[in-house]
């Protein structure tokens, strides 16, 4: 079988702080799959090495079944044509709403149904200081899903938002992946954003990809976890 | 327009620009064949910069730009405080009268000092104003110069100012309000470096202040070897501990500005002044004002007899050809940086490293290096030398402005200006310049400014049959005709002047 | 590459373009450097353009740059010469021009009247239009028994009064080499540590001392001809005196203007019209009146008030014999007297 994205033996080192130690992932075609584990564990680093946006220090990636990021290759991440919604927003302070959404694409029509469908109609002409973290957030998922791409990268889209748009925000994520038929990779705390999701979850632990669950296998852990007896 | 295509396009101008004339014009200084010349070549090396008159000049130059530098970093911090972080009256007249002073060439500045304390025997038919102040020292070089250079200062540190959002002033309040100059000199350390080297190599530039006021500088030795001895080859090797020493500030700039900053905060609305914020604030002002301002335009107006228009118009095609110049060269280096900062932020070390190679270098001598090359490849006699002494002189300047302000494109920004690109040039207008804008506008006028008054390179490198103001105006000062260069200095104070007051009244300048 | 990309470059291109041809422009020209001052030599190149139909282009010096400049751009420009023609206001920059190969021999018709003394003898500089040295003083301050000779600069009776332009540029840098080459190296050396000794003023230009002895900042100073008159003209509180014309004493620096053809430049046949025509006496007539510059050509007349040459007692030196000696006044100055 061959996959859409993967990532094969990688390490990736910060200083001398080896945050990736030979991880493995393979993800089919128009699955999304979850990035589970501890801060710290490089789940964000694993969207960053997809996305191109860091270079591996060891190990293969391809995207599409084409080679992407190796010891002799690097594809920048201006050529892979992915989609992406950061941890930490990325916006620019000086565009608005509607004018973010416009840089990425032509598509007006498409503009006006994101906007509609993350309820930032009315907020189109605000600069992103003159919205609110949630506000921001979802602008920020709106200009990822404005961009048609096959791949979409998830970095806690949801961390600001609450329960009622975040179920808002899940269904325009799904109704996305339809239309692109996108493989997705999301990270989260929440592991009820995987059950609402994901087709699976995998979860780090020491710089590799511990195991690979289903979303309800890792919730009944959970569920273990927070209901143990407490220790005397 | 692929990054790859507009990087090596970059690298191909920085080499055709900079690299080659400086090359080919050190290549003549190696001796064709390696025998006893060699050995000779080397020896007078050595006996020329061990020469102990020339390493105590040059001591005693680093001392007074060192003083030059750091007296006006503090008279022109102390303004950049109040104006971004206190609401008061008349914030923007004051800002722009503070400014004014830089529109005045230094040598110029001088000229009116002198005239105010009865060198030339204005005020001195005033008897009471016959101040017998003996000028003629390096105190007076460094108060005049320090009056001269603090408004950069002053304006490019308030730029660091206002990179201190609320986002940054809010949990000092919360946790420890006396922590405020702690945090806030760290984030500002970047702009005050920058502002200490730039200040420095305005005055390693100027030779004409200190031999007006009978003080030997190092910039003069140089000069002298021009001057007198006709030999570039020493005036070469006394160049080298110059650009040694812009090498250092290049290495020096690019740690410090590492620093990430916040994007400036239009909703920040700074608190009033208090009493005795007020006293000091005012009195100090209105003290630099009159230093820097009242006294020379006073003896502008005095000298030119109110008769501004006429030597304006008899200069007309040398003002427009100077403001042509200046305006092509202030885009087209403030461009570049931004370019150059953007595009090859990857390869920074080795490029930008390279193009710092002038910052400190004597404008006589990067004038002959270019005139030699030019002359070499058949091109001298265009304007093309004088726009790549223009570029090269004044390139290093301009990236010395935007580098901190490049601190405001953060991982997280640069990150997203890639992923989402529809081509790296649309992303670079579209995105980058917005965000750096302020520096933008910064550099733009300053170099516009520097270029307006530069004289030694126009000198060297102007076609035949062009001249500029600043040329003009210094001719007309040595012949003593002050009334025309006291009009003519009015006017090219007034006519910025007037500009920024019409930008002003327009866009309105917040903050 | 988008469409608006192929434009915006075509734009630049047509700029760039557009300023080479500027610069490019063939016509019937002559391109020359001027060294002398720029408001008394412009009217006098104009009215070349007007008699001749020959477009001049000039390149003015400043006298803050004074010779930095101009020299310097000749050495510099000698693979590839722009000027045709240099206009020196002094002699020994003309001397080392030709000693470095980037002068052309030209005997002009017009410089058969000069005398021998004030031409190179194998015509590659003639001079025309002089200046003298002269100590200018301030007639308030002296109002009597004024200083007449170098010699007084070292008089205790006038210490910390005299001021000189910077001797390392200039006509006082010729000055000084001539005093080497009149005197000797010792005594020359020993005039100028006495100078120092009694606290003579450096200033930055010879238009400065003239401005120093008009205030009274100075009493007394070295300057040239022009300089001088000029303030006498705007009936300044000046006088001014030529140095050491007694018998016994060593004379004066007369200092001419110089015209010269560069090597391989441009346009020499223009070039040469513009030397015949600075060597005429009208030439030498206009300078005269407007800067005060003594004609070295007896058939021009000038007014009375302009002295001529010959009243002057000149150095018993000639151009060649100063030349010889700049080098070693230059790194004396500059160790001794300036340090």
């Amino acid at each position: 079988m061959s996959y859409y994205i993967t990532l094969h033996d990688v390490r990736k080192k910060f200083g001398k702080i080896e945050v990736l130690k030979g991880l493995s992932l393979n993800v089919k075609k128009g699955e999304i799959i979850g990035l589970f584990g501890p801060s710290g564990s490089g789940k964000s680093t694993i969207l960053n090495l997809i996305a191109g946006l860091e270079r591996p220090d060891g190990g293969r990636i391809t995207l599409r079944n084409t080679t992407v990021a190796s010891d002799n290759v690097f594809v920048s991440p201006e050529e892979r044509n992915v989609s992406m919604v950061f941890q930490d927003l990325g916006l620019w302070p000086h565009m608005t709403v509607e004018e973010h959404l416009k840089f990425v694409s032509d598509d007006r029509r498409l503009i006006s149904v994101v906007l509609k469908q993350l309820g930032l109609e009315k907020k189109k002409d605000r600069l992103p200081e003159e919205l609110s973290g949630g506000e921001r957030q979802r602008v920020s998922i709106a200009r990822a899903l404005t961009k048609p791409s096959d791949i979409l990268l998830l970095d806690e889209p949801f961390s600001f938002l609450d329960l009622k748009l975040r179920e808002r925000v899940k269904k325009t994520i799904k109704d996305y992946k339809k239309k692109n038929e996108s493989t997705v990779v999301i990270v989260s705390h929440s592991v009820f954003d995987f059950i609402d999701l994901c087709d699976r979850v995998a979860i780090l632990k020491d710089g590799k990809i511990s195991k690979i669950e289903k979303p309800r296998e890792l919730l009944l852990e959970f569920q273990k976890f927070y209901y143990r007896k407490p220790k005397r | 327009m692929e990054s790859r295509t507009i990087k090596a396009s970059l690298i191909i101008l920085i080499a055709l620009l900079l690299v080659l004339p400086l090359t080919y014009f050190f290549l003549q200084f190696i001796p064709q064949r390696i025998d006893y010349q060699v050995l000779i070549f080397l020896y007078e090396f050595v006996k020329f910069v061990y020469n102990k008159r020339i390493l105590k000049v040059f001591a005693k130059t680093f001392f007074l730009g060192v003083s030059v530098s750091l007296f006006s970093l503090i008279v022109g911090f102390i303004p950049a405080y109040f104006l971004e972080f206190r609401s008061f009256r008349l914030k923007n007249f004051i800002r722009a009268s503070l400014f004014i002073p830089f529109l005045i060439p230094p040598y110029l500045f001088v000229f009116s000092w002198l005239g105010f304390l009865g060198k030339r025997g204005l005020f001195s038919q005033i008897h009471f104003l016959n101040l017998s102040i003996d000028i003629y020292n390096p105190l007076a070089l460094i108060f005049f110069l320090s009056l001269s250079f603090f408004p950069v200062s002053m304006l490019f540190i308030s730029l660091g100012f206002r990179n201190i959002t609320k986002k940054i002033l809010n949990p000092i309040k919360i946790f420890n309000e006396k922590g405020f100059w702690k945090i806030t000199l760290l984030l500002l350390k970047p702009y005050l470096l920058i502002s200490f080297f730039v200040t420095l190599s305005l005055f390693f530039s100027e030779y004409i202040v200190p031999s007006y006021l009978r003080i030997n500088t190092y910039q003069s030795e140089i000069f002298v070897q021009l001057a007198t001895f006709y030999d570039v080859r020493k005036a070469s090797f006394l160049t080298l501990p110059l650009v040694i020493f812009s090498l250092i500030v290049a290495i020096l700039s690019f740690k410090v500005c590492k620093i990430k900053t916040e994007i400036p905060d239009k909703k920040f609305v700074p608190p009033h002044l208090i009493r005795r914020e007020k006293v000091f604030f005012y009195s100090f002002t209105v003290i630099v004002l009159v230093l820097s301002l009242i006294i020379p335009l006073s003896v502008f107006l005095a000298e030119s007899k109110l008769d501004v228009l006429n030597p304006l118009l008899e200069t007309k095609g040398i003002f427009f050809t100077s403001v042509l110049f200046s305006t092509l060269i202030s885009f087209s280096t403030t461009f570049l940086s931004n370019v150059i900062l953007f595009y090859l932020r990857s390869s920074q070390k080795f490029v930008n490293f390279l193009l710092f190679f002038t910052l400190l270098m004597p404008t006589p001598v990067l004038g002959v290096v270019l005139t030699t090359f030019f002359s070499a490849i058949k091109l001298n006699g265009t304007v093309l030398p004088l726009i790549d002494g223009y570029v090269i002189k004044f390139l290093p300047f301009s990236l010395l402005f935007m580098m901190p302000e490049y601190g405001k494109v953060t991982k997280s920004l640069e990150s997203s200006i890639r992923i989402f690109s529809r081509g790296s040039l649309i992303s670079f207008f579209k995105i980058v310049l917005p965000i750096v804008k302020e520096g933008f506008f910064f550099s733009l006028i300053t170099i516009f400014i520097l270029c307006f008054g530069e004289a030694s390179l126009a000198q060297l490198l102007l076609p035949p049959g062009l001249q500029t103001i600043s040329l003009r105006m210094e001719t007309l000062l040595h012949y003593g005709n002050y009334q025309a260069v006291a009009s003519l200095s009015l006017s090219t104070v007034f006519i910025p002047l007037a500009l920024y007051s019409l930008y002003a009244l327009f866009k309105g300048v917040k903050r | 590459m988008k469409k608006r990309h192929v434009l915006f470059l075509s734009f630049i291109l047509g700029v760039c373009l557009a300023f080479l041809l500027v610069t490019y422009h063939k016509e019937n020209v002559v391109v020359v450097y001027v060294a002398h001052d720029q408001d008394y030599s412009e009217p006098i190149l104009k009215e070349f353009e007007k008699q001749t139909g020959i477009k001049v282009k000039a390149l003015y010096d400043t006298e803050a740059t004074k010779t930095v400049g101009l020299v310097n751009r000749l050495l510099a420009e000698k693979n590839n010469p722009q000027a045709d023609v240099f206009w020196n206001n002094e002699v020994m920059r003309s001397i080392l021009l030709k000693e470095l190969g980037i002068l052309q021999p030209y005997c002009s018709p017009n410089a058969k009247d000069i005398p021998e003394f004030y031409k190179d003898p194998e015509c590659y500089w003639t001079g025309f239009a002089a200046r003298a040295r002269v100590i200018i003083y301030n007639t308030e301050k002296i109002k009597e028994n004024p200083p007449t000779s170098i010699f007084d600069f070292t008089d205790p009776k006038w210490k910390g009064k005299a001021c000189i332009a910077n001797p390392l540029l200039g006509t006082t840098s010729t000055h000084f080499a001539a005093l080497f080459a009149a005197l000797g190296d010792e005594k020359a050396k020993e005039l100028l540590v006495k100078m120092k000794e009694n606290d003579v003023k450096v200033v930055e230009s010879n238009s400065m001392v003239r401005d120093q002895v008009v205030v009274g900042e100075c009493w007394f100073g070295l300057t040239d001809t022009d300089d001088a008159y000029d303030a006498i003209r705007e009936e300044k509180p000046v006088s001014f005196v030529f140095p050491d014309q007694k018998n016994e004493q060593i004379g004066d620096l007369i200092i001419p203007n110089t015209v010269m053809l560069i090597k391989n430049s441009p346009h020499p046949e223009n070039g040469k019209k513009l030397i015949d025509f600075l060597l005429t006496p009208e030439v030498e007539e206009k300078l005269a009146k407007i800067a005060l510059q003594m004609p070295l050509k007896n058939s021009t007349s000038v007014p009375q008030y302009v002295p001529r040459v010959s009243s002057i007692k000149r150095m018993n030196v000639s151009y060649y014999q100063i030349f010889e000696k700049m080098n070693v006044s230059n790194q004396f100055i500059q160790e001794n007297f300036l340090s």
